[in-house]
């Protein structure tokens, strides 16, 4: 950042302190409205309504009676997971490659697993290098898709501070690069790979989905 | 508008949990304000901004069984609204995609701007355009930073970030912000 940047940071500064000030609010409208749709919220279920200790223990109870039934039940053999080819010929579980090219709805869960996998692997093959321009533009598709599945994922993220730093640091590192392999600098580049290193992104997935390239990932968030 | 204070919020919460409407009022009366400016500047619409903050009271009121008092209830009140405004804007901007392309105005280029058209209008429109390009973490962090005085601490809370995110989100958006309007401030400066 040169001068010049400071004094522009300085006047965008400025620009923007004046710039779209809120219009006079009609506070009380706004309530009605706000009251009118509230009020017409489903009555809690009355699960909800028990104190904490007593819904534990009725947790508790169904949890019992699935583990004895579970235990209880004729051995199986585990259904094997279906698994396609990806983009690049390697075989991935069907589930996955599919969120790449259609909405699916997915439990919370396996979408977070496998964004996590597909997000460690990119970052895997940006900090082995990026050789060619071929090389450069099949990794811009998918450092976009992924951005698009953590941005998702942060919105719908459940109250766990770990989980939360962890998409909120994924999701810049994941802008910078698609910033990075899209134009091809160096400054862009060494950036990157400065934030992977200081943020242990890699680690961290891989401490979070410690068994990546499994066909099941056990999440420890 | 200024922050309750910390001691204000917990009668007052336990009895909004409760249903007391009047505790229920109390709660928009303080903070109606700032999740408003907040909408407002980042979306620039304010029958949008008055949805977004609509929405933003109801999923916060409807939730608020499960809010334990770990945080302060304008940082928690914050958190649901940035997921709801930037799901909105996001929704928002779908939509306008699909209805009319958004065209930059390049400054100096006489068929797309009037002479007459005050500097100051031409700048508030690029304001606008540059802004709405910017990633939405980036944007939100900006509007936090330099429209709302939000510190760094406040925007990593609110956020749900590290400290060091939330600078490298106003850097970055700095930065993007520095690409956009550098021919504005240029003109403007010759």
């Amino acid at each position: 950042m040169n001068r010049r940047d400071d004094e522009m940071d300085d006047e965008i500064s400025r620009a923007l302190a004046t710039f779209r000030r809120v219009p006079k609010l009609d506070d009380d409208a706004l309530w009605s409205r706000i009251d009118r749709e509230f009020g017409e919220a489903p009555p809690s279920h009355s699960w909800r309504m028990l104190p904490t200790w007593r819904a534990g223990v009725v947790l508790a109870a169904a949890a019992s009676l699935a583990i004895i039934w579970y235990a209880v039940q004729p051995g199986t053999a585990p259904a094997p997971i279906a698994r396609v080819p990806d983009d690049r010929g390697v075989p991935v579980p069907a589930q996955w490659a599919s969120m790449h090219n259609s909405v699916v709805l997915t439990p919370y869960s396996a979408a977070l697993g496998g964004t996590l996998q597909q997000t460690h692997e990119i970052i895997t093959r940006y900090t082995r290098g990026i050789e060619s321009r071929d090389a450069a533009a099949t990794l811009l598709p998918e450092v976009r898709r992924a951005l698009g599945a953590v941005r998702l994922l942060m919105d719908a993220a459940p109250e766990s501070n770990s989980l939360q730093l962890l998409l909120g640091d994924l999701e810049l590192v994941l802008s910078q690069l698609s910033f990075a392999v899209a134009s091809g600098s160096p400054i862009a580049g060494a950036l990157v790979n400065q934030a992977i290193r200081e943020h242990k992104l890699l680690e961290r997935i891989a401490a979070a989905a410690p068994v990546l390239g499994a066909t099941t990932i056990l999440l420890r968030i | 508008m200024n922050p309750p204070a910390d001691d204000e919020e917990p009668g007052l919460l336990e009895r909004a949990k409760r249903g007391d409407q009047t505790a229920l009022r109390s709660l928009y009366d303080l903070h109606v304000g700032r999740v408003f400016s907040l909408a407002y500047r980042m979306c620039g619409d304010q029958q949008l901004a008055e949805d977004l903050v609509q929405e933003t009271f109801v999923k916060a009121f409807r939730r608020l069984d499960g809010f334990r008092g770990d945080a302060l209830f304008r940082t928690w009140l914050h958190r649901v609204a940035r997921t709801v405004v930037l799901n909105g804007i996001r929704t928002a901007g779908r939509y306008r995609r699909r209805e009319v392309p958004l065209e930059l105005h390049p400054i100096g280029t006489q068929q797309h701007v009037a002479p007459a058209i005050d500097p100051d209008a031409i700048l508030q429109e690029r304001l606008a355009a540059a802004l709405d390009t910017l990633p939405e973490r980036a944007r939100l962090t900006l509007v936090l930073h330099d429209m709302e005085g939000h510190t760094h601490e406040q925007i990593a809370t609110i956020l749900g970030v590290t400290l060091g995110t939330s600078k490298a989100q106003l850097s970055r958006a700095r930065m993007l912000m520095r690409r956009q309007l550098r021919d504005v401030f240029e003109a403007r400066s010759v």
